[in-house]
């Protein structure tokens, strides 16, 4: 959502105030939007790598085997990232709704951390789909 | 009790001292001046955020080519690539929208009163410097510029 920081709703002080307060907490949630995104990143990273490590290892020499464990492991990992990201998204929407309907104002309805974050989220969906059929 | 609150308990705003006049209200200019600072936090995150995507894309793809290149060649680094590709393209397009977002905040806020004296240039340059950094090693990846 692209903040609106040159009209602040009202006339007085008090009013800006209050119009400039919803923006930093709005960027604020933003923030935190985009620690779960850098949380769920590297678990996608290590997840979608502890998979492919030894899928290479089984394939590099005939005849070694390894439990499945490890690409478990890994589709864990991806899932809880998918999962923490997803529940991150509900509740910076929920928070953004709430700050809209106490006056916060916006250019668009677009916002590039909500797009950001769901376009990693189909990444790690897709991850997670080619760790299952590999 | 009541008394001895109604004496004390004087607040700013209804204080009347002969200098008065003479401050100035900050209210405003001090909420400008932390927003600015919140959205160029906000900026920086973004940066973090796309170093970590960079970071993780590039990794993945040089790691398992040059493990597949070590075992002669069995076609594993495919996948990696894609995902690589994919986390690289994303942290390069959400900095850059990031970037234009924060600047037009800004510029927003200069409109409305923000101290002209206050420095932003840097943060938005950092940006610039990691977006190119990004595209860098999207080329590197997309070209197979194995360095």
């Amino acid at each position: 959502m692209s903040v609106d920081t040159q009209h602040p709703r009202g006339n007085t002080v008090r009013e800006k105030l209050n119009s400039y307060a919803l923006v930093r907490t709005s960027l604020s949630s933003e923030r935190s939007l985009l620690s779960w995104m850098r949380t769920t990143a590297s678990l996608f990273a290590f997840g979608f790598s502890i998979i492919k490590f030894f899928d290479f290892l089984e394939g590099r020499e005939e005849g070694i085997q390894f439990s499945e464990g490890p690409k478990y492991l890994g589709l864990l990992l991806i899932c809880i990232g998918a999962l923490t990201l997803a529940l991150g998204v509900v509740g910076h929407n929920g928070r953004l709704r709430i700050m809209r309907e106490l006056g916060l104002l916006s250019y668009t309805q677009f916002s590039i951390s909500v797009s950001a974050a769901l376009g990693l989220l189909a990444i790690g969906i897709i991850t997670a789909i080619g760790g299952v059929l590999s | 009790m009541t008394e001895m609150k109604s004496t004390s308990a004087v607040s700013p705003d209804t204080a009347d001292s002969p200098d008065d006049s003479t401050i100035r209200d900050l209210r405003l200019p001090g909420a400008l001046v932390r927003t600015a600072l919140s959205s160029e936090q906000t900026l920086m995150s973004w940066i973090r955020t796309a170093l970590s995507l960079f970071t993780f894309g590039f990794s993945i793809t040089q790691f398992f080519f040059f493990l597949d290149q070590s075992a002669g060649g069995m076609g594993l680094a495919g996948g990696p690539r894609r995902l690589g590709i994919a986390l690289i393209l994303m942290g390069i397009m959400s900095l850059a929208f990031a970037t234009l977002e924060h600047i037009r905040r800004i510029l927003g806020m200069k409109k409305e009163g923000l101290p002209d004296n206050f420095k932003y240039k840097v943060p938005i340059g950092s940006a610039f410097s990691i977006l190119a950094i990004g595209i860098v090693a999207f080329v590197t990846v997309l070209m197979k510029w194995h360095l």
